[in-house]
């Protein structure tokens, strides 16, 4: 009876110990993400014009296709006839059928130009948002409209 | 005064019983000697003889002799030594004791380590496999994962010839659409990667297949468990032991077996078919028109290549102008003779490559207190130039009786490793669908020599070889300097306490560090056609700490003919915090290795990145029960939290359960004595997996991007103003990914344990599998989608390990060791109205298609059913975009009479349906030999790489394959190998993914055999060697496959993109030589 009574009391005493080292807060299992910002950081007046640069950016289409960029060398040039793709047609065969006006919806290319405009836009959608999120801003209207036209213009833009 | 008395009574008794005792002592304390030998009556060096019942003991010598003083009323002893069966002797009134151990050759008592707890194979119920140590350490590698191919029944595993590699492994198939990475635990401790290992200091490894052995494991179990264990020495008294293993050897680099390519002439001479196929093609005159080969139909060689901005120069040069302009302009200044006998740049980039290991390990103990320390060091070269492996480690495991109930120990590890010029993404898993320089070989034309005539390197400066870059320049000059170090500790520390009999409480804190540091130096060189302009020159570093914290109790007791084995935990762990730096500029003032670093160049640039790591917290349990070693009963469970997803879902829960009936326990059965054991298994379980998602999935994240977020709005030249985007978007709700594992199992002991058969039916479904849906363009797809879990992945198979035990006559003795493993994959639903996701791209070619119904990482493209033969056959064929004579004709797989995208297809799949390994083990008196044979069946092959060779129009004029000579003729109609030698490029001919680049994969490779002599124990022991054993070997030996390309094991770096051949590394033949001693 004493040792079954030993034995339980050490074994309690034993777990209490490991799960109070342990207690398990929810903060432990709360990690947060590295190297980024919330939104309610972007907030502020300079968050909102960051933001405005950032879809500022996509004119240039960068992460994208080569065919993405401003000056539009293959979806305008080439097309156009003002440019040829160089070097020989076994380099970057996807330009050729588009060369040719043959082009099919397999070719990655276009869906990567596309992709570059749409982001464009929704990077103009999400600073949209955060200026009308924002309090700061919304202390002159004018401001506000001024962002918005800006928007809205370099959304036509794209 | 009574008191007195009774005082001086009870010394004067104790003093008499004392005495008595003393001379019961003195007549019962006697020695016995004796010799103890193995079946085949050779002494065994080694053995340990103990006393049983006290902490007596000794061990034999090199004869197998030994000596040894019997105690009162103790007469029985204990032998035990490794590889043999124990056995216990009653001496009785004899004085010297003759024993012959037998060998302990049965699988039923390998040891099974989960990492919370160990059993033996006879009282499992679940599906577990065991790898022998020495199977680890035969064949070189710089990864000891590598040595599980073909090892375990149920384990897929695709690996390259790199030193310290990467490799796909895949217990059970490919749960998940990625992170189906199996967990590794080395000592208890979950690690990321096992490349740390030395393989002489591993003593068991276990490989956890069904939910019923890995659920213990629960939210990372999926994907199985492989767990490792290190040599920890034995709490005997006997001396130390040292051991010694060493190897060296070199690696052939298999020129022989690389593909072929055209010779210079050759390659001159189908440049001009070409220009012919051309013209006719195009109903257009012939025009000679390569810069080299001259314009008369018949090509021919230049004098010159290049000459100091002239190219196909006929004739003889002024030789002291070029030099003089050299001098003036070192860097832009090149004279390149055609190299007329053709250079083979496959072996211009490899070597026979030296490997040397040394481990020695030192493990002993005493009644309280066991050690193991190990010293390894490996040195590996690849066998691409500048490609080097060096790992030094430092093992140290102990443990220490504190009184009978308190042990405390710990495990310990230092590691210095160093890979330089490893390429190919995930830690060279990569290299198999990268452009590298093995590919580079191929693509470079064998008339351009190495060097050119002022000792440059040449390259494709001389006009007319489109931009391949001299592979011996890249790997010598971009490799040559560069060097990483990888500095690590990892290890724990524990305490054990028997509060009562047969409870043990444990409790161990562990950790893992690791530090790395690496330098990459470029150098500039004018030589090709695209140029590399400027020197450059980077470094980098970082660290991460993970740790992991677990408390277990675990009780053993039997209760008549019950047994019961419980056993609970707390676990809590963070998988690693860290961080990174790196910066990299270019153009120092000098390239002297002792002038540059970061602050020295211009344009210097630097990144740096942290990272918290994921956090778990985890109750675990398990139940064990069996009934007269008869009917087994195991359940268990474990609830993991984890930090990867969102406060709504974030404990997930995983039980299984499972049962064995040991048939052979019946009385009925025991009238069969062919078989010794029979055991049927079932087990049912759920695992989780969630290596597969971000652990920011859970947040919506804005960030900022130099290259994809900042735009010069002030209009200045240099630099550009900060911008933000949306980087992710959030799912709160995402959760495990749910396995649910069934496992049908029969164990089998014939004849004796003579053969013993294991065979696992098994099916494992994968439920809510973690997939970024992709979203519509017009969302915008910067911002990473959120994974969902939303798709599902059924894996299927049959893992068979068959063992046979024999002789033949009296000395030569054989084990044959077959394991075999049947998958079947199969993506079973993606998301609503997603039926397929692609993969990557290689030059306009997209292979793989991942979709419900197939494989993962399928092959999709046109299927290719011949060529067009003639125009007739042109005219009367479905519409096809670019069809002419000579080029690809397709299958109209939709019957709508045109060749559209949507007649492409699925036309292979990169998994192995069957992987298989054969062990043959051979003793003949002091010799051994074994030999090891891998099989992969039913594999395809993506050859990408005849991309590059085997079309004239791929970079034209760069290096081409040898098929040019089987391309279409009509002649060869649909026997040619390639389409017609031409510039073309559309979808008839090299713009499209087709059945053509598929080939079968399957191959069988004899992958070691070795041949030892273990020296006799007389002589050695004569200088102290208690043995020593010599071998040699030989791997990959030969392998037999129909795959066109130079190694058929093409792996990837995702398991939804591989398969692809580009430019894979090689696993080829070695040789080594061996010294095993013990002292």
């Amino acid at each position: 009876m004493k040792i079954h009574f030993n034995f339980r009391k050490k074994l309690i005493a034993s777990f209490a110990v490991a799960t109070l080292a342990l207690s398990c807060k929810d903060s432990f299992l709360e990690v947060l993400p590295t190297g980024s910002l919330g939104e309610a950081q972007l907030a502020s007046k300079a968050g909102v014009e960051g933001s405005l640069l950032g879809a500022y950016s996509m004119i240039l289409g960068k992460n994208y296709s080569r065919l993405a960029g401003p000056n539009n060398w293959v979806l305008g040039s080439i097309l156009g006839g003002d440019a040829n793709k160089g070097t020989d047609a076994g380099d970057y065969t996807a330009i050729n059928p588009i060369q040719r006006y043959e082009v099919d919806p397999t070719n990655g290319d276009i869906n990567s130009v596309w992709n570059a405009k749409y982001e464009g836009i929704s990077r103009c959608n999400s600073t949209i948002r955060l200026a009308n999120a924002s309090k700061e801003l919304s202390a002159t209207d004018k401001t506000k409209n001024h962002w918005r036209s800006s928007f809205y213009q370099r959304r036509l833009l794209l | 005064m009574n008191t007195k008395i009774y005082s001086n009574l009870r010394s004067l008794l104790l003093l008499g019983v004392f005495m008595l005792s003393t001379l019961l002592t003195f007549a019962q304390d006697r020695r016995v000697t004796g010799k103890v030998t193995g079946s085949d009556g050779q002494g065994i060096p080694g053995v340990s003889v103990l006393l049983k019942g006290t902490q007596t003991g000794t061990s034999t010598d090199a004869s197998g002799t030994f000596a040894i003083n019997l105690k009162a009323g103790k007469d029985v002893l204990a032998f035990s030594g490794i590889g043999f069966k124990s056995s216990e002797v009653k001496v009785g009134t004899q004085t010297n004791v003759n024993v012959t151990l037998s060998e302990d050759i049965s699988a039923l008592d390998e040891i099974i380590v989960t990492g919370y707890s160990s059993s033996n194979k006879k009282e499992s119920t679940a599906a577990v496999s065991t790898v022998r140590a020495k199977d680890l350490q035969v064949i070189p590698s710089g990864n000891v994962e590598q040595q599980l191919q073909g090892r375990v029944s149920g384990v897929t595993l695709i690996t390259n010839g790199q030193p310290g590699t990467n490799s796909i492994i895949r217990v059970r198939g490919f749960g998940a659409l990625g992170g189906n990475e199996p967990l590794y635990i080395v000592d208890g401790l979950p690690v990321g990667s096992t490349d740390f290992l030395s393989p002489n200091d591993i003593e068991t490894t276990t490989v956890l297949k069904d939910a019923a052995a890995a659920s213990i494991y629960g939210a990372r179990a999926a994907n199985g468990v492989i767990v490792y264990t290190t040599k920890k020495g034995a709490k005997k008294a006997r001396k130390m032991e040292i051991t010694y293993d060493g190897l060296y050897g070199t690696t052939d680099p298999n020129v022989a077996g690389a593909p072929k390519m055209l010779t210079p002439q050759e390659q001159a001479d189908w440049t001009h078919i070409a220009y012919r196929n051309n013209a006719a093609a195009n109903g257009t005159p012939v025009g000679y028109t390569h810069p080299q080969y001259g314009t008369n139909a018949q090509a021919t060689l230049p004098d010159y290549l290049h000459a100091n901005g002239q190219n196909g120069v006929r004739g003889p040069v002024d030789l002291n102008a070029i030099k003089a302009a050299a001098a003036a302009d070192p860097f832009g200044v090149f004279l390149i003779r055609p190299n007329l006998a053709g250079t083979n740049w496959y072996d211009e980039i490899t070597r026979n490559a030296t490997i040397m290991r040394h481990s020695l390990g030192f493990s002993g103990g005493s009644e309280n207190a066991r050690y193991y320390f190990g010293l390894s060091a490996q040195e590996q070269a690849g066998i691409l130039i500048a490609n080097d492996f060096r790992r030094y480690s430092f093992r140290a495991n102990s443990e220490f009786d504190l009184g009978k109930k308190v042990r405390i120990g710990e495990n310990i590890q230092f590691t210095y490793r160093s890979v330089v010029g490893q390429a190919g993404g995930n830690n060279g898993l990569g290299i198999a669908d990268s452009e590298s320089e093995i590919l580079a070989a191929y693509r470079m034309p064998t008339v351009i020599p190495v060097f050119d005539e002022l000792g440059n390197y040449a390259s494709t400066k001389a006009a007319g070889f489109n931009n391949p870059r001299n592979p011996v320049r890249r790997l010598q000059r971009n490799n040559g300097n560069d060097g990483n170090i990888n500095l690590g500790g990892m290890g724990n520390l524990y305490i054990e306490y028997d509060p009562i009999q047969n409870l043990t409480l444990r409790s161990s804190i562990g950790g893992n560090y690791g530090n790395y540091y690496f330098k990459d130096y470029n150098y500039r060189y004018l030589g090709d056609s695209e140029p590399e302009a400027s020197d450059s020159f980077g470094e980098g570093s970082g660290y991460f700490f993970g740790w992991t914290f677990t408390n277990t109790a675990a009780y053993k007791a039997k209760f008549g003919q019950h047994s019961v084995s419980v056993l609970g935990g707390i676990e809590s762990l963070n998988t690693g915090v860290g961080r990174n730096i790196g910066g990299s500029g270019i153009n120092p003032f000098s390239t002297d290795l002792d002038y540059v670093n970061l602050s020295l160049v211009n344009n210097p640039q630097v990144n740096s990145s942290l990272f918290s790591g994921v956090n778990f917290y985890s109750l675990f349990g398990e139940v064990k029960y069996n009934w007269k070693d008869k009917y087994y009963l195991t359940a268990l469970v474990r609830r993991d939290g984890s930090s990867r997803f969102g406060a709504n879902s974030r404990y997930g829960v995983f039980p299984a359960f499972s049962a064995a009936w040991r048939v052979s326990g019946e009385d009925f059965m025991k009238e069969i004595p062919a078989i010794s054991d029979l055991k049927l298994r079932l087990g049912y379980g759920e695992m989780g997996n969630s290596n597969n998602v971000n652990p920011n999935n859970q947040y919506s994240l804005f960030g900022s991007n130099r290259s994809s977020s900042f735009y010069p709005i002030s209009g200045t030249n240099s630099g550009a103003d900060e911008g933000y985007f949306r980087t992710r978007i959030g799912n709160p709700d995402a959760r495990w990914e749910t396995s649910t594992s069934t496992n049908i199992g029969i164990d089998v002991a014939l004849l004796n344990n003579k053969f013993e058969i294991a065979i696992d039916l098994w099916r494992k479904d994968t439920k809510d599998l973690l997939f970024t849906v992709p979203l519509p363009g017009v969302v915008g797809t910067q911002a990473a989608a959120p994974s969902v879990n939303i798709a599902s992945m059924r894996n299927q198979g049959l893992d068979l390990q068959l063992i046979g035990h024999g002789k033949i006559g009296n000395d030569v003795k054989f084990d044959v060791t077959w394991n075999s493993s049947f998958l079947s994959n199969k993506i079973t639903y993606l998301a609503p109205n997603v039926s397929f996701f692609g993969g990557n791209g290689y030059r306009g070619i997209s292979p793989i298609r991942n979709a419900v119904g197939q494989s993962i990482s399928s092959f999709f493209g046109y299927q290719q059913i011949g060529y067009f033969n003639s125009a007739e056959e042109v005219r009367n064929s479905p519409a096809q975009a670019g069809a002419a004579v000579g080029r690809f004709k397709y299958a109209d797989v939709n019957g709508d009479g045109v060749i559209t995208p949507d007649d492409r297809t699925f036309i292979g799949s990169p998994v192995p349906t069957y992987t298989g390994g054969i062990t043959l083990d051979v003793k003949y008196k002091s010799w051994d030999l074994s030999t090891f044979l891998y099989t992969s069946l039913g594999n395809k092959i993506f050859n990408m790489s005849k991309w590059f060779t085997d079309f004239h129009g791929t970079f034209e004029g760069s290096g081409k394959g040898a098929n040019a000579k089987n391309s279409w003729t009509p002649a060869l109609g649909n026997g040619a190998k390639a389409p017609i030698w031409e510039s073309a490029s559309n979808i008839s001919t090299s713009g499209a993914e087709n059945s053509w680049y598929v080939e079968d994969g399957s191959y069988l490779r004899m992958a070691n055999f070795t041949i030892g002599y273990t020296l006799p124990s007389a002589i050695t022991s004569k200088i102290g060697i208690k043995s020593a054993r010599i071998s040699g070997s030989a791997n990959n030996i030969f392998t037999i496959t129909s795959y066109s390309g130079l190694d058929p094991g093409v792996g990837g770096a995702a398991d939804t993109n591989f398969g692809i051949d580009v430019g894979n590394y090689p696993v080829t033949r070695s040789f080594n030589f061996g010294l095993n001693l013990t002292f």
